[in-house]
């Protein structure tokens, strides 16, 4: 058994050289080509190239954003500067210029959810940290596994078995956040208003409401099959129509 | 010509109803009645449909269908007499075959648009009888109308009637008159009646010039055109000019011959690349009516009154004016093309080409404004440079202009508008700055310089703004009034690849080792209750081991008494082998005497009892073969295997 665990552990840090480097792609020369040359359409096409083999890139989100923004498409490039945050919040540079391209929108809505404990729920359990929390726990069932050989003596004191199991306490909540985290990674989808739409709602007797200006992310909830129901940065729920979102 | 005026107006009221332009769905049917052995299309009209996104047929109860459905659209530039009318019309057709006789009715269909507008066609009755109404029905007819109501037809029908009035011989009916005629005039050659050319303000120009180009409709016959094709215009930058909906055609002598003109497109072509352009070729497509005179026999020549002054009425001009002689028509399928048209485009002088230039050319006027002259450095300003003229608008790029230190710029925001389309393109771009003062202070917004290329004066030409002063004072250093800082727009990444970043859930080795770390500790840490479990099963199975050989030896006693040998020898046997197999704990397939004896041994038992295990054993493999010479032995065993177990099982206490 002793020989077995030996070989886990082994195995376990020989496996962080595995991470080799696919086959280069020319895709990133001809996109900063495509850049130097202004020919963003070319450029957003070379992204979107790459985008397809690596969707979760926050980088390539990020010169998506730029891309977007150089062709005067602010709700397209504010949505990927958002989505480039989601994958990556300390991508400073998509934080820039998310605010950037947001000071240039004529209306926006207050942001009134932005507390800190929501913010610090939402740091922790993006998909940036995934990996932290998945090598944590696993780090930690490690050094349960180690101190099994220590001295029979240190084992039975008090103290010793109340580390072990706050050890393994730990362990089990960093692997619940690696998988928080790592879930995460499916709602990374932005979506984002397309033109000055006024609420409305999914029946056809529906009131206008609210002006829903141009650029706003939103989250949507509930779906049907022309229209979405999204929860506005204010906290607003409403109805909006399918085609006047776009999705990221 | 009295008749062509005639034909004319016939042609105008006959497609009136195209004239239209609200939305009309309508059913329309081949005839109101038919043979149930006929078949019967059926089109579902869609007049000046722009925005139609389904066509539900209805479900026939009546008919079957045969065929469909079939969907044609056109687009049709129709000219009745002087107007010109154009329209959209989608057409879905079906075949039905009557289910009976009697009065079947063909259903209306649903169509239903973007706006999620329903509309329904509709419902026509059909008279359906026996039998096949389709040979009647083969006759030709005049695509442009019903012959009861054709003023020709009834033209001819009074000819014909006169014919038998006057004549002597002639009961019998006259034969009708577009069988029986002899043409006596072939129709015209119809590309130099009806044709569509092309017609270019310049034949050379220079890159971004404005070409002003129209496509014209020339005819000299009644007819029904619809495009076909128009221009794709490779190489230009196009801005079509507004025309009216209703145009009404204007006239042009060629050759001496009077032309009406339609005019089917009119655009301001801007060349984009250098060289030798070409315009495409519009087409168009379409019945022409040629009206054609027919010569009759003479309705009077038999008549024996006419034969007798016959000499005296036959040379008069009255017998040999139109009276006598028919006019037929006939709808000719034309297919009408525009000669392509070559353009030579040149690349704008090279020399005295300002710094400034940024490939505008016509004729612009420049402003730059700033929303504020005073401001704070927690302000943002709007800098709006204004291009207005004629040109090539939309092919303009930004000004470039420095600011002074201290005033931050981002990317514009760029307009672009059309206002004017009716005699050149006109229109403005605006690009729009958003700066950021950084520092209290003046600033001076230098001149800022924007230069066009002028084709009428084949010269470049330059507007210079006046410099702006700007005084900024010092802010509250909260944040801006949009309440975000705003930081300097960050360029692209340029160190990128087109990898995902490292998801440890993803990798089956990062779930390999957890489950045999996982497995590792959850054995370390149940191993005490693991091993009481083990223990425990051990004891249970001693036990019965123990239970379970004294049952045989009680059996091998009652052999022993019988004096058995053989199967009081193969009791005894089973008896200490599976004693031994539970109690040393060694599977029956590797059981032998010399495994049962090293673990006896390693249970440190006396060695007098391992020798009597021994003679045990040999006795009962003995008996087996020699069971006279085991018998008197057979108490001695007996006495040894009870010893044995009761040995074995006293020591492990």
């Amino acid at each position: 058994m002793k020989f077995y665990f030996i070989i886990a552990t082994v195995l376990n840090f020989a496996s962080f050289s595995v991470w080799a480097d696919n086959a280069k792609s020319t895709l990133p020369l001809q996109f900063q080509q495509a850049m130097q040359n202004k020919n963003w359409d070319f450029a957003n096409v070379c992204i979107d190239s790459m985008l397809q083999e690596a969707p979760y890139q926050d980088q390539l989100w990020y010169n998506k954003g730029v891309v977007y923004y150089q062709q005067h498409l602010l709700a397209e490039s504010i949505a990927c500067f958002q989505k480039a945050i989601l994958l990556n919040p300390f991508n400073k540079d998509a934080k820039d210029n998310l605010l950037v391209a947001q000071s240039r929108l004529v209306d926006r809505l207050p942001n009134y959810f932005d507390f800190i404990l929501l913010r610090w729920w939402k740091l922790l359990s993006s998909p940036y940290f995934h990996t932290y929390w998945a090598f944590t726990a696993l780090g930690l069932w490690v050094l349960i596994g180690l101190s099994m050989y220590l001295p029979k003596a240190l084992q039975t004191k008090k103290q010793f078995r109340i580390v072990k199991n706050s050890m393994l306490f730990l362990s089990i909540c960093f692997f619940i956040m690696a998988y928080f985290s790592w879930s995460s990674l499916k709602n990374t989808t932005v979506f984002v208003v397309q033109s000055d739409q006024a609420m409305q709602y999914a029946t056809p007797m529906s009131k206008l409401g609210t002006k829903v200006p141009y650029g706003t992310i939103v989250s949507v909830l509930e779906r049907t099959p022309n229209w979405y129901k999204v929860a506005l940065p204010n906290g607003v729920e409403t109805w909006m129509q399918q085609q006047t979102l776009t999705k990221f | 010509m009295a008749r062509s005026f005639l034909l004319w107006l016939f042609i105008v009221f006959s497609s009136w109803s195209a004239f239209a332009q609200q939305l009309v769905f309508s059913t329309q049917v081949g005839g109101e009645k038919m043979g149930i052995k006929d078949q019967l299309q059926v089109d579902y009209v869609l007049q000046n449909a722009q925005q139609i996104e389904s066509l539900s047929p209805p479900n026939y109860t009546d008919f079957n269908i045969v065929g469909g459905p079939y969907q044609s659209s056109q687009s049709n530039i129709q000219m009745m007499g002087n107007r010109m009318v154009e329209s959209k019309t989608i057409t879905i057709s079906y075949v039905l075959q009557p289910k009976h006789s009697g009065t079947c009715t063909v259903l209306g269909a649903i169509a239903k648009d973007a706006a999620n507008h329903t509309y329904v066609s509709n419902a026509v009755s059909v008279q359906v009888v026996n039998g096949s109404l389709a040979q009647q029905r083969s006759s030709s007819r005049d695509p442009f109308g019903d012959d009861d109501q054709d003023p020709w037809a009834m033209m001819r029908q009074q000819m014909q009637q006169m014919q038998q009035l006057f004549s002597g011989r002639g009961r019998q009916q006259a034969p009708p008159s577009n069988q029986s005629a002899e043409e006596i005039k072939a129709p015209a050659d119809l590309n130099k009646d009806v044709f569509i050319k092309v017609s270019v303000d310049k034949s050379s120009a220079y890159v971004g010039e404005q070409i002003t180009t129209s496509y014209k409709l020339y005819t000299r016959l009644p007819m029904q055109m619809s495009i076909s094709k128009l221009p794709s215009l490779n190489g230009f930058w196009t801005q079509d000019f507004e025309l009216p909906k209703e145009m009404k055609p204007t006239e042009e002598i060629i050759n001496g011959k009077k032309y009406q003109v339609f005019l089917l497109k009119k655009s301001a072509l801007f060349p984009q690349q250098v060289g030798k352009l070409q315009l495409d070729p519009a087409e168009a497509k379409g019945l022409v009516r040629v009206v054609q005179k027919t010569k009759r026999a003479n309705p009077f020549a038999d008549d024996p009154f006419f034969s007798q002054f016959g000499s005296l009425f036959m040379g008069d001009p009255f017998f040999d004016n139109d009276l006598f002689s028919g006019m037929a028509y006939k709808d000719i399928p034309v297919t009408i093309a525009s000669a392509p048209v070559s353009i030579n485009v040149k690349e704008v002088p090279n020399t005295k080409k300002p710094i400034s230039y940024t490939g505008a050319v016509g004729k612009f006027q420049f402003d730059v404004q700033l929303d504020k002259l005073s401001c704070s450095t927690d302000d943002a300003l709007k800098l709006k440079l204004l291009i207005r003229g004629s040109g090539n608008l939309k092919l303009i790029e930004a000004p470039v202009f420095d600011l002074p230190k201290g005033l931050e710029k981002y990317d514009p925001v760029v307009i672009d508008s059309i206002t004017g389309r009716t005699t050149a393109i006109e229109g403005f771009k605006e690009f729009e700055y958003a700066l950021l003062p950084t520092a209290p202070g003046d600033y001076e917004i230098a001149p800022i310089t924007f230069s066009y290329f002028n084709p009428a004066t084949q010269q470049y030409e330059s507007i210079v703004s006046q410099p702006i002063h700007l005084h900024v004072v010092l802010g509250k250093q909260l944040p801006t009034n949009k309440k975000v800082k705003l930081s300097q727009f960050h360029n692209y990444n340029r160190s990128i690849n087109a990898q995902n970043p490292f998801y440890a859930f993803d990798h089956v080795w990062y779930w390999m080792i957890m489950l045999l770390v996982g497995l590792f500790l959850l054995i370390q840490l149940t191993k005490h209750k693991w091993q009481k479990m083990w223990s425990a099963w051990i004891d249970k199975r001693n036990n019965r081991s123990n239970r379970v050989a004294l049952k045989r030896m009680k059996k091998a006693q009652v052999f022993l008494d019988q004096k058995q040998i053989e199967l009081f020898y193969e009791e005894v046997s089973k008896a200490i082998w599976l004693y031994l197999s539970d109690k040393l704990t060694i599977d029956l397939a590797s059981l032998s005497k010399e495994a049962a004896l090293e673990k006896l041994a390693a249970r440190q038992l006396e060695q007098k009892i391992i020798d009597n295990v021994t003679a045990v054993i040999n006795d009962c493999e003995m008996a087996l073969y020699a069971p006279s010479i085991a018998e008197h032995k057979m108490q001695q065993t007996y006495q040894d295997t009870i010893a044995i177990i009761t040995h074995i099982e006293n020591s492990k206490k």
